[in-house]
């Protein structure tokens, strides 16, 4: 292609855009909304999946041991625990333990160990598992032990959180998914549209341009480019607003809660704009040529 | 060189446009193509330009057979065939000079090209002075030497034109006609469908006459009502 042939696609293109503003903003505004949707639960989910897998990794399994039970009932449980299928690892905790790592946990709040004393604190078995997956069964050989009186007291497992989460997270996606699809659609529908106006405001040039023997290609290109100008616009702008909008609240959060960098860490915005960007960018503009090809299906005969 | 060999054109609705006509136009040939409305002479122009298809029949233009052209290469069959209408066919929203230019650009010609070669046109058909004027600002016969300069700048060998005078007063008319015979001169294949009787008579022309669809007088040099 020619350089002069594209630039007279590119002015006939933009020519069209300024022509039928109205249309072309409702164009950019649906791509807009359909992008901005995208990017923003995209953000999130990332954040979602990437702690979720942080959590699931750090998984283990807390069962506290009753005061009353001795050193030797002690090692007769843990090898029992040890014997349960699925355990990878089971370590002891004793009271000068678990008032270690609460002493250090709260280092820079002596008020919290006022007048506490080790053996307020129970002891512990932590096991790991094999397979993260296989956690009831373990759970199941667990509290059937404490219902027989065993001498441990409860079992405590956060996989109840991460179900939540879990749950929460596909609810998030189906969402999102659902009402991109149907801006989509909308987009698609207005597109369609705003070609149209375009093919109809040129019937005379086009009737013109086949008789002095263009090509196809020379008369739908510059519509293909309207297509693909809207979506592109459509795209760029939302991820640029999602990009500066997710920085800021990732530093306000950082900065408004204690300590959150323990549970929750988030992604850093290149990692995730690294695929956000392109992947807008392509959406955006498949939808804007999907559009005007669909148009010049039904409304341009060449 | 045209070649109308046994043509017939029933339309969708079953009216007829030809009937089984044939006809040879050479090289550098003038022909008139004349008869009363509804006889088929837009119908034999739309079909030397491939815009319809005859039922049956072949149609031959410079060794090409239409008939088994396909459609991607009909645009640059019709890169070889200048094309005039009565109603002149000009973009309002662009000059006189960005009309004719038009015509390059969708063939994508250089910029250079473009450049030279529209002004020397435009001087060719006496409208330099009007180069950015808008069609809304010229007169009938200023719009139709406009809408010649567009059809020839491609340099085709043929140029049709369908009652290029139709609306034309009588003076301007013969200056139109005139500049057609002047294009014919520099070897370009000129065939026009008219009404135009006087100037058919007075320019003793090839002449080939139809009546409902079918040709009745096909003569070498003629007029209007000439018997064969
Ligand atoms: N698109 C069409 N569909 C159906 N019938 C048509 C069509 N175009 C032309 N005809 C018919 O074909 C016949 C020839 O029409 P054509 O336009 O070729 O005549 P013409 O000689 O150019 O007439 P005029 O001098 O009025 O321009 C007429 O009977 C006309 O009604
Ligand atoms: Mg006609």
């Amino acid at each position: 292609m020619k350089f002069r042939t594209l630039s007279y696609y590119l002015s006939e293109a933009f020519k069209s855009l300024v022509r039928n503003r109205l249309m072309t903003l409702a164009s950019i505004l649906t791509v807009f909304s359909c992008i901005f949707i995208l990017s923003f639960f995209y953000s999130v989910a990332m954040n979602i999946d990437y702690n979720l897998a942080r959590l699931e990794g750090s998984l283990s399994l807390s069962a506290y041991i009753v005061d009353e039970i001795d050193e030797a009932q002690v090692l007769e449980l843990l090898n029992e625990i040890d014997a349960i299928e699925n355990v990878a690892e089971i370590e002891f905790i004793s009271h000068e333990e678990a008032f270690n790592r609460f002493l250090e946990m709260f280092a820079d709040d002596p008020m919290f160990r006022l007048g506490l004393s080790p053996t307020d604190l129970p002891r512990s078995f932590v096991i790991t598992l094999e397979d993260v997956g296989e956690y009831a069964s373990v759970i199941a050989a667990l509290q059937q032990m404490v219902n027989q009186g065993r001498g441990l007291e409860f079992v405590r497992y956060h996989q109840h959180i991460i179900n939540v989460i879990t749950t929460l997270n596909t609810g998030i996606r189906i969402v999102s998914v659902v009402m991109i699809l149907i801006l989509i659609v909308l987009a698609n529908v207005i597109i369609v549209n705003t070609i149209r106006i375009t093919i109809n405001s040129r019937r005379n040039e086009i009737t013109i341009m086949k008789y002095i023997g263009a090509t196809d290609w020379f008369i739908r290109w510059p519509f293909i480019i309207e297509g693909m100008l809207i979506g592109l616009i459509g795209a760029a702008l939302p991820v640029v607003i999602v990009w500066f909008g997710y920085n800021g609240s990732v530093d306000a959060i950082y900065n408004s809660f204690f300590m959150i960098e323990d549970v929750l860490i988030f992604r850093s915005a290149a990692s995730i704009f690294v695929v956000l960007l392109p992947l807008a960018l392509s959406i955006g503009m498949g939808i804007g040529v999907y559009g005007s090809i669909i148009s010049m299906r039904k409304h341009l005969h060449v | 060189m045209i070649t109308v060999n046994n043509v017939t054109k029933v339309y969708e609705n079953g009216a007829s446009g030809l009937d089984r006509v044939s006809i040879s136009i050479k090289p550098r040939d003038f022909a008139f193509i004349i008869g009363s409305s509804g006889s088929g002479k837009s119908t034999l122009m739309k079909l030397l330009l491939k815009e319809i298809e005859p039922t049956s029949g072949e149609i031959i233009i410079n060794n090409i057979n239409l008939g088994g052209l396909a459609h991607n290469e009909v645009p640059y069959f019709r890169r070889k065939i200048g094309v005039v209408f009565q109603d002149f066919r000009l973009l309002p929203n662009k000059t006189v000079y960005e009309n004719v230019a038009f015509a390059m650009q969708v063939v994508e010609t250089s910029s250079r090209d473009i450049r030279r070669t529209v002004p020397a046109i435009l001087a060719m058909v006496g409208l330099q002075r009007k180069s950015k004027a808008y069609p809304n600002q010229l007169s009938g016969g200023e719009q139709q030497r406009t809408a010649l300069a567009r059809a020839i700048i491609n340099k085709p060998p043929i140029l049709l034109a369908d009652e290029p005078t139709g609306n034309l007063d009588p003076d301007t008319a013969w200056e139109i006609m005139d500049l057609l015979e002047d294009i014919n001169n520099r070897g370009t294949t000129v065939v026009i469908a008219t009404h135009a009787k006087d100037i058919v008579d007075e320019m003793q022309k090839r002449v080939i006459a139809l009546r409902n669809g079918q040709l009745i007088r096909d003569i070498e040099k003629g007029g209007y009502e000439d018997e064969v």
